[in-house]
């Protein structure tokens, strides 16, 4: 790999160990995410996919290893630091806050940027990938359907301007229509606004037909990796993962 | 029953009503914060309202009113910063820190001041103010006054501003708030320290009226605790609702409840009714509740995920 190449990656986690009190949840992961590509964490129930997430958004200190963020260590610091440096995580479940309006959702979701900053401006791009969010602006946030709430859940992390945006099983719960949607949108996240995206997802096959690249994580290690054409060529992953 | 006897409880009890609600309020924001009941609230009250009452000695009302909720506020930052971080997973442990801080300040207040009675000083004394039938003391019309400005300002607050909301859904959900690039901690912080600084305008305007003791507090927090209850822990306007009714139900009670036993024909009487006004008040509460668990103003207890 040339050294031109190498200054594109911006985030690289080398040798990652993390654990859950005496529960050593990853065993050494090491992965590259370069600027402007979706890539895809893929693997089972856990497998550690959102646990690597936990540590590069630092909701979880790692016990070994390096995470590094454009070309600085970042392992240890704390979530609001590393939002203010572009790392913006939609974590599991959504996490949204109901009982606040979808409008104020986003607006919070700004919270770590400079006070004068183009608030407006960042929510009608928000607006422009999920129009449906515009119409149920003031509406408690609550009261979304689960699509709906997931598109807020990534709207409001697109609001603190991300350097690389973290997403976390965004087909969770979803039917797969919605899915197909939801995907849609973080494709042209990606392919339009050029945002870089590491994305968790169990549902493999959507995920694939979306990242420039994917790890495999089998209980606490990354197993294998490779472009999607290559994953879907190998047999074994067919199996476990394609189920064809 | 005559009109201007009915006016005139409804109107004092939402005077004192209002400040249950601020205590109530108080104790709603820590209990959504941080999950539990600070049973101390009101004893952090009363030693800040001592601590005004030294300060009001030597400098005026309005400057020792001030310095007072600082000092609350500081005190309130600090238990959270100190003492509450610590324990702050722990359910039960937050259930004796709860009581801890009760016994701290209770014990601290009476050993440094003492139990005798201070009179506590009021800036509006004199004649009570008469409006259409209705007779109004000028501390409670001031009472209430600071009281609902507070609210509102706290209401606009909340509702308004950057950091209010990012307070609210600190409150409402810490992981995905720390996510948003807000400082928790600092915020959890705030929080405790705007509730104890709520709570030192309570005792500071109720106690001209029930006299400055260790002890001054222990009803009033009652009252509070059974205000928010009553709206619903999870809402700061049930609070100050649940403040109104518990203050207006007391003092109906309190004229009334010879009136409803004779008419009852019911085989006892009454000798004095203010022994009865609070355990009828209560009372009710917990009818209130046995028929709506979460509340007046409470989300209900089931939720969407």
């Amino acid at each position: 790999m040339s050294t031109a190449v190498r200054s594109d990656v911006v985030l690289r986690l080398s040798g990652v160990r993390a654990a859950y009190g005496f529960i050593q949840a990853l065993h050494g992961v090491s992965l590259e995410v370069r600027e402007g590509t979706v890539v895809a964490l893929l693997g089972a129930n856990g497998a550690g996919k959102t646990t690597t997430l936990r540590v590069v958004s630092g909701l979880l200190s790692p016990t070994a290893g390096a995470v590094e963020f454009r070309g600085r260590n970042t392992s240890g610091m704390s979530p609001s630091r590393l939002v203010g440096q572009g790392i913006v995580h939609a974590p599991e479940g959504r996490q949204i806050f109901g009982d606040v309006t979808v409008e104020e959702n986003l607006r919070i979701g700004a919270y770590s940027r400079p006070w004068r900053a183009d608030i407006k401006g960042s929510m009608e791009q928000v607006f422009g990938f999920f129009p449906v969010l515009k119409e149920r602006r003031k509406q408690q946030a609550a009261s979304l359907s689960g699509g709906e709430q997931q598109m807020l859940a990534i709207g409001r992390a697109l609001m603190a301007e991300p350097r690389i945006l973290l997403l976390d099983e965004p087909s969770l719960g979803l039917a797969p229509l919605i899915v197909q949607e939801i995907y849609r949108i973080i494709h042209s996240l990606n392919r339009e606004k050029g945002v870089t995206i590491l994305l968790v997802e169990q549902n493999a096959s959507v995920a694939l037909d979306v990242a420039h690249y994917a790890y495999v994580l089998e209980t606490g290690r990354i197993a294998l990796s490779g472009t999607p054409d290559e994953l879907r060529g190998r047999e074994d992953v067919r199996r476990s993962y394609l189920g064809y | 029953m005559d009109f201007d006897t009915l006016a005139q409880q409804i109107v004092s009890g939402v005077m004192t009503g209002s400040i249950y609600g601020l205590l109530a309020l108080a104790m709603v924001m820590i209990f959504q914060s941080t999950s539990m009941f600070n049973f101390g609230q009101g004893e952090m009250a009363t030693f800040t309202t001592f601590l005004a009452w030294g300060l009001m000695l030597h400098v005026p009302y309005g400057l020792g009113f001030a310095l007072a909720v600082v000092i609350a506020f500081f005190i309130g930052a600090g238990l959270e910063r100190g003492l509450i971080r610590l324990v702050e997973d722990n359910p039960m442990a937050l259930i004796i820190v709860g009581l801890g801080i009760f016994l701290i300040f209770n014990s601290l207040g009476g050993s440094i001041w003492g139990p005798e009675p201070h009179s506590f000083p009021q800036p509006f004394a004199g004649a009570p103010i008469k409006f259409i039938g209705l007779t109004i003391g000028k501390h409670n019309l001031y009472l209430f006054v600071v009281a609902m400005v507070l609210t509102s300002v706290l209401y606009f607050f909340f509702r308004f501003t950057k950091l209010g909301l990012a307070m609210r859904v600190t409150a409402a959900n810490r992981t995905a708030a720390e996510l948003m690039g807000i400082p928790t901690g600092l915020m959890l912080m705030l929080g405790w320290g705007i509730a104890a600084a709520l709570g030192a305008v309570a005792g500071m305007l109720v106690a001209p009226i029930v006299v400055l003791t260790p002890a001054m507090m222990f009803f009033v927090l009652l009252f509070s605790f059974a205000a928010a209850v009553l709206g619903g822990l999870d809402s700061a306007p049930g609070a100050i609702l649940g403040g109104f009714i518990v203050a207006i139900t007391q003092n109906l009670v309190g004229v009334y409840i010879d009136d409803w036993v004779n008419f009852l024909h019911l085989p006892f009487d009454i000798e004095d009714p203010n022994q009865y006004r609070d355990i009828v008040a209560i009372g009710l509460i917990v009818a209130v509740l046995a028929i709506r668990p979460r509340g007046l103003l409470g989300r209900p207890l089931v939720q969407r995920v």
